[in-house]
């Protein structure tokens, strides 16, 4: 199809070259798994490899669901679910 | 009255035959102490993440119930007397879980999946 240059410029100057990335709470959406210390695999997914709780500034976990999720981490530490040292068993 | 989640693990090296009346028995106590069993699972046979007291595997159980506090004393005194109890865990819930648990639904897919691989060699052989 024909267009005219000029419209076509207006578009480009508008576009940002920053785009600000707001990403949110992975576990406070809709229909996201209730935090629970049965639930290993979803507990797994905040540990580091070498077993410690992953800060909530990386893993983007809002600090109600961080202070939740630390203290669901630490009962299935105490049942031998998770290790205390190692992702690998 | 308020809703418990209890787990607890029994020993590796313990006879097949004595899980059963161990496991009764704990569920005794606490209906002798006017409380209520909601809800039970029985997880098996479980790899542990860590050694504890020189054991590598254990038996895990899952109850909830409605009970009172004092009977949630008793049992944990119990399970602190009984030497076959690794570890314990009594947290407070506010529901009684209305399908199977994460671990247990992991375990009974292993089953089913374990179960048809032997029915499509059972049904090979009948072909042959």
């Amino acid at each position: 199809m024909f267009r005219s240059k000029t419209k076509e410029r207006k578009s480009t100057k508008k576009k940002q070259f920053f785009i600000k990335k707001i990403k949110s709470c992975p576990l406070s959406a809709k229909g996201s798994p209730e935090i629970d210390y049965k639930n290993v695999k979803l507990l797994e997914r905040y540990i580091s490899e070498k077993g410690k709780i992953v800060p909530s500034r990386i893993s983007f976990v809002s600090s109600e669901k961080q202070r939740i999720l630390s203290r669901e981490i630490k009962k299935a530490r105490t049942l031998a679910l998770i290790s205390h040292v190692g992702k690998i068993r | 009255m308020h809703l418990y989640e209890t787990v607890y693990i029994i020993k590796q090296d313990v006879r097949p035959e004595d899980l059963k009346p161990m496991e009764e028995k704990f569920e005794n106590l606490l209906r002798l102490k006017k409380s209520s069993i909601e809800y039970k699972e029985n997880w098996g046979l479980r790899n542990l993440a860590y050694k504890i007291r020189n054991n590598k595997k254990g038996y895990y159980y899952f109850l909830v119930h409605n009970s009172e506090p004092e009977a949630i004393h008793e049992l944990e005194r119990n399970f602190n007397i009984n030497e076959n109890i690794i570890r314990f865990l009594t947290t407070k819930t506010n529901k009684v879980p209305s399908e199977p648990t994460p671990i247990m639904k992991t375990k009974i897919d292993k089953e089913n999946s374990e179960r048809s691989i032997q029915e499509v060699e059972l049904n090979e052989k009948d072909n042959k």
